[in-house]
């Protein structure tokens, strides 16, 4: 294998999470390449440094503001709670209303006398029966008949 | 393995309704998370706001943890995507000034280096600050996965899950932040290694 090979290798080698077979072969190449070490040398002092610039350690008291953090939107959640409540009654109570609205609009409302009822009734009209069937052409009494049947 | 069994019980103890238990929690990971934060956004002023919301999240989400990854890595995955909300939120992918770390700077760096003989902490600060500023000039994504494998040395595998990638994407990303380090930082460890 190339030395540029190797190269990109060298990243998941310095991690340990080549297969054993890859992390022998890198190992012997590495061995005979100062290039390469020196890289080796670079990640590591790389990794040793971003640890190091981790430099926060937060106060013991941290437990404690996390608690109150807690708290505090737990407390803020009750306060919401109430007028959440009352808003969802008020929707409901909304919905209700306006369906008893419509249920009994719409039992009260008169019927209009459709077609065949017309006919029936005695109304000797040719429109009524065009109504019913929606046909422009003449009609026979079986049509209107077979039109108030399929209703 | 034995640290996951342990922290497995601390969440059955939490379940139970032993507050100790969450405080333990806490204790076990916040510095981490601190860091973690930290390292990620480079400023100190929302680490401590951000690393109290990753404990508020774990308080509320602890009674649906699915025992299907360590406590740690589901902790750092809150801490990294509340990181990565915060950046989207402010819309910079940049997160750091970092003005220092151009090529004129290190080399600025490295002279007065040579004149001045400041003191090991006062060196050691100065290290700290150009690290952080090489990491602010990665994107998030290499940010967060070169993080989660040198400061919290999680292995690709746990890196993988922790991110939801595959472990390929993990290799790969961790490669490509290292190049991106290597070369931003390349005069720095040219000097001391």
């Amino acid at each position: 294998m190339k030395h540029k090979l190797f190269e990109r290798q060298l990243s998941a080698y310095v991690d340990n999470e080549l297969s054993d077979s890859e992390a022998q072969s890198v190992r012997t190449h590495v061995e005979g390449c100062a290039l390469c070490q020196k890289r080796i040398q670079v990640l590591r002092a790389i990794r040793t440094s971003i640890r190091e610039a981790a430099s926060i350690v937060p106060p013991e008291t941290f437990i404690y503001s996390v608690q109150r953090a807690i708290r505090r939107q737990e407390q803020e959640y009750v306060i919401w709670l109430g007028p959440e409540r009352f808003a969802r009654n008020i929707v409901v109570a909304l919905c209700v209303i306006v369906f008893t609205f419509v249920l009994v609009g719409s039992y009260l409302t008169p019927q209009p006398i459709v077609g065949e009822d017309r006919y029936f009734s005695g109304e000797p009209s040719d429109s009524a029966a065009h109504a019913v069937i929606g046909s422009q052409h003449e009609l026979s009494k079986d049509d209107v008949m077979i039109a108030a049947l399929t209703r | 393995m034995e640290h996951q069994v342990d922290d497995f019980k601390l969440i059955e103890a939490f379940r139970n309704g032993e507050e100790k238990a969450f405080e333990e929690i806490v204790r076990r990971y916040h510095r981490q998370v601190a860091n973690i934060i930290y390292l990620t956004l480079g400023n100190r002023e929302e680490v401590d706001d951000l690393s109290q919301e990753v404990f508020v999240r774990v308080f509320r989400s602890l009674d649906r943890f699915e025992y299907d990854s360590s406590l740690y890595s589901w902790i750092y995955r809150i801490a990294v995507n509340l990181c990565i909300d915060e950046i989207r939120k402010k819309k910079i992918r940049k997160l750091i000034p970092l003005d220092f770390l151009t090529e004129k700077k290190l080399e600025g760096e490295k002279k007065s280096k040579v004149i001045v003989t400041a003191s090991d902490e006062l060196l050691q600060k100065e290290k700290e600050e150009v690290i952080r500023g090489a990491l602010g000039k990665l994107s998030p994504l290499h940010r967060t996965v070169i993080l989660l494998r040198e400061y919290q040395d999680l292995s690709y595998g746990e890196i993988a899950k922790t991110l939801r990638i595959s472990q390929q994407a993990v290799k790969s990303r961790i490669f490509r932040a290292r190049e991106e380090l290597r070369v931003l930082l390349k005069d720095y460890f040219q000097e001391r290694t």
